[in-house]
């Protein structure tokens, strides 16, 4: 099941960018105020791990139904199988722009520096199409599941 | 585009919002719609506008007071909490209830998110009162009214969020909580005391001097968290985003003091608070393209002229925001609700002569209020579940609290005082 290795690859993913950031960060504050030599990257750091967390975290979402919405027509039984292939094709159609242009922009990007970090700014872009992909696969095995739920198979 | 057609695409978005198409894609896809129609902005702008709206160090803070919510939720630090709150009000007429409002405003100075509250306090003390005789339906009720406390006493998810999305200052926004979060204290234990005497509820015990004393001394670790994390942000020392990863690092020593959990643990809270960020913070991306969809179109502007047209007296519109507000927040989470709103209302304050940070306070204030409301009010169900007692039964047995916030609500309306208090004498520094 690729789901469930993708879906392993985004919790490792966050767990280590939780890390990253509140280590870095900490380890900034403890560099500013007691030792007088700022860190002027790791600022820069932890907020490009801030949106590696952010896109490609947000695939653990999609199987355990974690997005927040405003689901006040509930309906039941086959219409709500259908409702959610519904949804859940738009929302592919949606990923596939942000993977698109994530592509591009990161390609465009990626000869242009952060200025405190030096790392590519290609990264930031690459973090919206690597976390888009990664979303976008769960959520066509979540379309084929619905589609085989609805139809008995 | 004729009226007509904007019509029909508003009712489409409309059904698919309400048929639980996940927020931030709804964003996302509204404003890609706006862009293919306008024809002649590149699609390639909503990237940018994504990537750019989380391009600050500002937001860390979020997950880093999640974090430590996680990593204080967890045992030692809560009980010590709740046995200090009890030597101080557990005698009194409904004793059990006001240790919930007590150690909840306590523990709110310590986290900001309503859910952690109840997790925290809640699934302690909830035994604890039914055991003592109280009803199910009051005892989660009083549960789920103090949880509110969480996010309007600093440090607040709901209000860093207003700040960075509004463009007001998030220090002054956290300050004008901390008045307001104790009338809402007040407010409670004042109810609690009144439904207390007229039910007879149990009181416990009268505690001595040396055993209030005792338990004060078990508590400074935890009570020393909010003097950290306020004191730094008062005193301009440290940045919002610096006093949070702070405050997980101090709550982890306490942990480690308490020996209260090993690698496993630790690995999931890790987890539990960068799933909840990363679901978070794709709203804000999906918002940040909307905002700067409504910039272009000067929509702040329209909405100013067209609520003047409604009424010259700022006061009346203000009415109008709160009141459409509390609605909105019964149908909607308020983190979208603030992300999609913040920029149009802090410059619709501007623009009637309201302080920013005021309106602003006011406007997440109410939204919080609808945590207790049905259809969607999280602080219910996440309660009724800790309880184990029906939406519907809570949600009654909730209102005369929501009653007792409103009020609050319109007195910080009407006496700016009451919020501006704390950020102007932090300004004055």
């Amino acid at each position: 099941m690729l789901s469930r290795l993708l879906e392993k690859l985004s919790y490792g993913l966050i767990v280590v960018a939780m890390l990253v950031m509140s280590g870095l960060y900490f380890a900034q504050v403890i560099f500013r105020y007691l030792l007088e030599r700022p860190l002027a990257w790791a600022g820069e750091v932890s907020v490009l791990a801030m949106l590696w967390l952010t896109f490609v975290g947000s695939a653990v979402l999609v199987r355990n139904e974690g997005f927040v919405s405003v689901a006040l027509l509930r309906p039941e039984g086959r219409v709500k199988t259908l409702t959610s292939i519904v949804l859940d094709v738009i929302v592919v159609a949606i990923l596939a722009v942000l993977i698109w242009y994530g592509a591009v922009l990161a390609l465009d990007a990626r000869e242009e520096v952060l200025p405190a970090s030096g790392l590519s700014r290609g990264l930031v872009y690459l973090a919206i199409f690597s976390g888009a992909l990664v979303m976008l696969l769960c959520f066509v095995e979540k379309i084929v599941l619905s589609i085989k739920k609805l139809t008995g198979a | 585009m004729t009226g007509l057609a904007e019509l029909g695409m508003l009712a489409i978005f409309l059904i698919v919002t309400l048929s639980g198409m996940p927020i931030a894609f709804v964003l996302i896809a509204l404003s890609l719609l706006y862009i293919l129609i306008s024809g002649d902005i590149p699609l390639a702008i909503a990237v940018q506008r994504m990537a750019a709206g989380l391009n600050s160090e500002a937001l860390l803070a979020l997950p880093f007071f999640f974090l430590a919510a996680e990593v204080m939720k967890s045992g030692g630090i809560t009980r010590k909490l709740i046995d200090f709150a009890g030597a101080l009000v557990g005698s009194l007429p409904g004793g059990l209830a006001l240790i919930v409002a007590l150690s909840s405003a306590i523990f709110a100075a310590m986290t900001g998110s309503a859910l952690a509250t109840v997790a925290a306090i809640g699934t302690l003390m909830f035994p604890a009162m039914v055991a003592a005789g109280y009803s199910k339906a009051f005892a989660a009720a009083v549960v789920a009214a103090a949880s509110i406390m969480g996010p309007i006493i600093p440090p607040s998810g709901a209000l860093i969020l207003y700040g960075i999305t509004g463009n007001v200052s998030v220090g002054k926004l956290l300050m004008a909580g901390v008045l307001p979060g104790l009338l809402m204290c007040i407010g409670l234990i004042g109810y609690i005391v009144l439904y207390a005497k007229m039910k007879g509820l149990a009181r416990g015990e009268k505690k001595t001097f040396a055993e209030i004393r005792r338990s004060f001394v078990a508590a400074v670790p935890s009570l020393m968290m909010p003097v950290l994390v306020l004191g730094g942000i008062y005193g301009g020392i440290v940045t919002v985003t610096e006093a949070a990863v702070v405050s997980v690092f101090y709550a982890l020593a306490l942990n480690l003091f308490y020996r209260e959990f090993g690698w496993r643990e630790s690995i999931d809270i890790l987890y539990r608070s960068g799933a909840a960020s990363a679901g978070l913070f794709l709203i804000i991306a999906g918002g940040a393209i909307v905002s700067w969809i409504v910039a272009r179109e000067q929509l702040p502007q329209a909405i100013l002229e067209a609520s003047l047209t409604l009424s010259s007296e700022p006061m009346v519109i203000f009415l109008v925001v709160f009141g459409f507000l509390l609605v909105l927040g019964c149908l909607m989470d308020n983190v979208p609700a603030i992300v999609i709103l913040a920029p149009i209302l802090s410059s619709l304050a501007v623009g009637l002569g309201y302080d920013p940070v005021h309106f602003g306070f006011v406007v997440v204030y109410t939204l919080l209020i609808g945590l207790l409301t049905p259809p969607l009010g999280m602080a219910l169900f996440v309660t009724a579940g800790v309880a184990k007692i029906d939406v519907l039964t809570l949600s009654r047995a909730v209102i005369p609290f929501l009653l007792v916030y409103i009020l609050i609500g319109v007195a910080l309306m009407l006496v700016p005082q009451i919020t501006l208090f704390l950020p102007e004498v932090m300004h004055g520094r």
